[in-house]
């Protein structure tokens, strides 16, 4: 959903409003069923056509998190508000703009919530991160400001610099909002999922299907924490390749990530419907800032503004 | 589906006679402040600001930061894991970075644009907070 012009917040719906909630559930079910056929046999490696149910592992918080779009909105005003405030120092900057595609481009969105589940990633990059490069902008801007300049910008222990003024103005009066909180929900509905009994009951599939295909790792955590593969370099051996394939496969077939995305999303429809004054806080909040964020942007355009 | 607080601690404990605190440098960024070309993380809320200044900037990704340890503010080794403690960021790389609440960037995840802060992490019911990877997009 765009962003509209009145600068309120396009918010991502949830359930999808499209359908996409049944032929996500349809999706998950059909991968699932094998392995809930015979859920005492090992399950057998599933077709590659199922990552089509990757892209819409969209669960309930995700309404209330900003889209790329709104992280864009929110960013290009943080710049304007900043070269604002340099100027007002006698300095001029030009941090870069922030765009919507690139940001869209690369976030891996609850692609890896669960463990890496896309099998066509995992073909091509193993565990590592499967993302385009994306533009390295501090050289352009930033690296070579002498150093009063950057003490300006940055702040020192003392005083706060432009980048953080800036944050200030973007939220100087939107409604109070416990955003650390939303995070801390996000992780707890993930770990308690993984204690459901249907959770455990599938990383057990999944465990023996593994080793059908001649992997033995207790659990998906300990696959991609194999010594083998370091993910902080950029090489990826064919064998890591052909693990991650195995694991990406024995996790859809194996339904654990119908089994743990499902105990997620249930968890976290609980959380919203039993704080709704916490979530009403997190929406107005995100709105507003939005709405600073987009009037700010426009008077910047129309010249008004620095 | 997670180490358990004592494996964690066992890893952490290992991580402490394995892990060398890099030379101090020009650039670096303790005392609340992060200059240009890096993400900064640290242990206290509000920069550290007011607490004990125990951070650590990062210039590409770390998919494990149970084997990376926190600088004290004269860029000393604290000998202290970074796992799970993390509670503020400032992303001064110039593109995008995310934290991951699990090692090898799976999780849950936040995602911040470059320029932008959160002084308050999410922390959990003991006051830790749940990074163990961090990712930067354009590294």
């Amino acid at each position: 959903m765009p962003l509209r012009n009145d600068g309120s917040a396009g918010f991502r719906a949830w359930p999808p409003e499209t359908g996409r909630r049944g032929l996500l559930a349809s999706t998950l079910l059909l991968v699932a069923s094998a392995a809930a056929c015979a859920a005492d046999e090992p399950a057998p490696a599933a077709p590659d056509q199922d990552t089509s149910a990757m892209t819409q592992l969209v669960l309930p918080f995700d309404a209330y998190k900003t889209t790329p779009k709104q992280r864009a909105v929110l960013g290009n005003a943080h710049n304007h508000l900043v070269v604002q405030c340099m100027r007002e120092r006698g300095s001029t900057v030009t941090p870069p703009a922030e765009d919507a595609d690139a940001i869209a481009a690369v976030d891996p969105g609850n692609s890896r919530r669960y463990g890496v589940t896309d099998i066509e990633a995992a073909k091509q990059y193993g565990y590592h991160l499967a993302r385009p490069p994306s533009p390295d902008t501090t050289g352009a801007w930033a690296a070579k400001l002498p150093k009063p300049v950057r003490h300006r910008l940055y702040g020192t222990a003392a005083d706060r610099g432009c980048l953080d003024r800036a944050t200030q103005a973007l939220d100087k009066g939107a409604r109070k909002a416990d955003w650390p909180w939303l995070s801390l929900q996000d992780s707890l509905t993930l770990e308690q999922a993984a204690k459901d009994p249907t959770v455990k009951e599938a990383v057990r599939r999944w465990q023996s299907c593994m080793s059908q295909n001649g992997h033995s790792y207790p659990s998906p955590e300990a696959a991609i924490a194999d010594s083998r593969w370091n993910l902080d370099e950029p090489e990826i051996t064919e064998e890591e390749k052909q693990t991650a394939t195995a694991d990406t496969r024995c996790k859809w077939s194996s339904g654990l990530v119908l089994a743990w995305y499902g105990a997620d999303a249930e968890l976290q429809q609980d959380v919203i419907a039993d704080n709704p004054g916490r979530f009403a806080a997190l929406r107005a909040n995100l709105k507003q800032r939005l709405k600073r964020a987009s009037n700010l942007l426009a008077q910047h355009k129309s010249g008004e503004v620095g | 589906m997670r180490l358990s607080r004592k494996a964690a601690g066992i890893v952490a404990a290992a991580a402490m006679f394995t892990v060398v605190a890099p030379a101090a440098t020009a650039v670096a960024s303790p005392r609340s402040t992060c200059y240009g070309g890096r993400v900064c993380l640290y242990a206290g809320f509000d920069y550290n600001r007011g607490q004990i200044d125990h951070w650590r900037d990062f210039v590409k990704d770390d998919s494990n930061l149970a084997d990376n340890n926190w600088l004290n503010w004269d860029f000393s080794n604290t000998w202290h894991s970074m796992d799970n403690e993390t509670s503020s960021v400032r992303n001064r790389v110039g593109c995008s970075a995310t934290l991951w609440q699990h090692p090898g960037y799976t999780g849950a995840h936040s995602t911040f644009t470059h320029n932008s802060n959160d002084g308050y992490l999410s922390n959990n019911a003991i006051g830790n907070n749940r990074t163990s990877a961090i990712d930067i997009w354009c590294r």
